[in-house]
């Protein structure tokens, strides 16, 4: 039944109120979607097969099977503390800052990182030393201020601000995140050797 | 010293060993010069944001009017090229021109014509030779004709290279009058396509340094004789030039990627011989 015979019905446009008169409906088809011809005209063949499974409850073993499969399998989760999952080099965690090797401190107060900081949570003070070269007298993070957008190791010329692979520092106390310079100069020597592998997995050999 | 020898040999492995081949008398200046074109040229792959390599380049120029004021920075590049300063004469037009050039590839993202890489390889390769010849104090017009085709031909040929690693950050550096040519789209570079229209426009770029250095290589006969150390990137670039005909140029190959073993043994030889 088409469009066109229904506007000849009388009606413009078809609606769910449309009166369909009896003449056209009668002439519907129905068709069946059920399978029942594959169960009603099953052979001997079949039948035999589908008795055997029944009698020894292959569904059964073959789910049992499964879950003893799944208990040599190596398990999907780890047992946290102890074991951790991978992190990529450009993984954003924990601020350090980092010294060079004759144990210089590397940030030389550009103010880089305070100006590009988003969240400003980065408050630093800078005044000349004796020799003559700027450094930070005050370097403060507000860890509960930041977004860890990385923009701050981003902007860093000398690659002194470094958000290190440490994401366990959580605290009881809001003060505890309030991070000053000697605690972030800490946080460097400690994960130097994990930031110094990740900058070189990173570096762009050209 | 030895942290910004070090840069070099990370980061531009092939320049590092010219350098070291350098007369005696500017290898320390060769490197400082070298190590201060790696912090500007890696800088743009170090950001996110147009913003921060903005601020860093002002850094990086306000860092150096302050060489040249002589104050002492405490960045060990920065000392390095101090020092560099105070012992040979380095013009500051060349060592700004290297931060502009970078900023304005950062800023512009894409190269309109092939004129355009060149001025680009001109502005950001050609000033390191520059910066020796000065260190040298050699003043000759073809020795700085010669310096500036080898400067183009490297910058030509970096630009080649780093298709394979820009496509990865989706950055597309063939100049587009090229790309037009033969008609290349952009789908066929990020799908690392070695069909033969990206071929062809491969082989214009690199005939295109093939010729600078083939001119760099006939001005140098011609010239000074002392400035064959300084010349001595010829060998890595037309190794590269070769092997990229071997490979059809085809830039994806994985063969062009790898560290050729016998250049410093190459380099050596021919400083020696010639």
């Amino acid at each position: 039944m088409n469009l066109a015979m229904l506007t000849r019905a009388g009606n413009t446009v078809l609606r769910s109120s449309t009166l369909i008169p009896l003449r056209s409906a009668s002439q519907i088809k129905y068709i069946n979607v059920n399978r029942d011809n594959e169960f009603e005209n099953i052979s001997w063949g079949a039948m035999t097969d589908q008795a055997i499974s029944y009698a020894f409850v292959t569904e059964l073993c073959r789910g049992a099977a499964v879950s003893l499969a799944h208990f040599f399998k190596e398990p999907a989760t780890i047992n946290y503390p102890f074991e951790k999952g991978p992190l990529s080099p450009r993984f954003r965690g924990e601020h350090a800052l980092r010294r060079y090797p004759s144990g210089e401190e590397r940030c030389i107060a550009c103010k880089l990182c305070e100006a590009i900081c988003p969240a400003q949570a980065i408050t630093i003070e800078a005044e000349e030393r004796a020799d003559g070269s700027r450094r930070t007298t005050r370097y403060d993070i507000d860890m509960t201020k930041c977004i860890y957008c990385g923009f701050c190791q981003e902007a860093c010329p000398v690659d002194a601000i470094v958000e290190g692979p440490n994401f366990e520092y959580s605290t009881e106390t809001h003060e505890e995140l309030l991070y000053n310079k000697e605690k972030l100069l800490n946080n460097g020597d400690k994960w130097e050797s994990e930031i110094a592998a990740n900058i070189h997995a990173d570096h762009l050999y050209r | 010293m030895q942290r910004v020898v070090f840069h070099n040999e990370k980061h531009d492995f092939e320049n590092y060993l010219c350098t070291l081949l350098l007369h005696k008398s500017i290898r320390r200046t060769g490197f400082a010069v070298r190590a201060f074109n790696i912090e500007v040229a890696t800088l743009q792959d170090q950001i996110s944001d147009m913003k921060i390599g903005e601020m860093r380049f002002k850094f990086w120029e306000s860092s150096l009017t302050e060489i040249y004021k002589n104050k002492i920075p405490k960045h060990p590049v920065l000392i390095e090229l101090y020092t560099a300063t105070k012992t040979q004469k380095l013009s500051i037009i060349y060592l700004k021109r290297l931060i502009s050039s970078r900023e304005n590839y950062m800023l512009n993202s894409s190269l309109k014509t092939i004129e355009d890489l060149e001025t680009y390889a001109e502005n950001s390769v050609s000033p390191v030779y520059y910066l020796f010849l000065e260190a040298m104090g050699i003043k000759d017009m073809k020795v700085d004709h010669a310096v500036s085709h080898l400067g183009k031909c490297q910058g030509i040929i970096n630009i080649i290279r780093g298709i394979p690693y820009n496509t990865k950050s989706g950055r597309i550096s063939i100049p587009q009058d090229i790309l037009l040519k033969y008609k290349v789209s952009y789908e066929n570079i990020i799908r690392n396509s070695s069909e033969q229209n990206v071929r062809d426009a491969i082989y214009e770029l690199a005939s295109r340094a093939n010729s600078h250095l083939m001119k760099a290589k006939s001005l140098e006969k011609e010239g000074n004789k002392r400035i064959k150390s300084i010349c001595l990137p010829f060998v890595p670039l037309h190794l590269y030039l070769e092997n990229l005909r071997i490979a059809d140029f085809n830039v994806f190959d994985k063969q062009l990627q790898e560290r050729n073993n016998l250049l410093p043994m190459k380099l050596l030889w021919r400083k020696i011989v010639g």
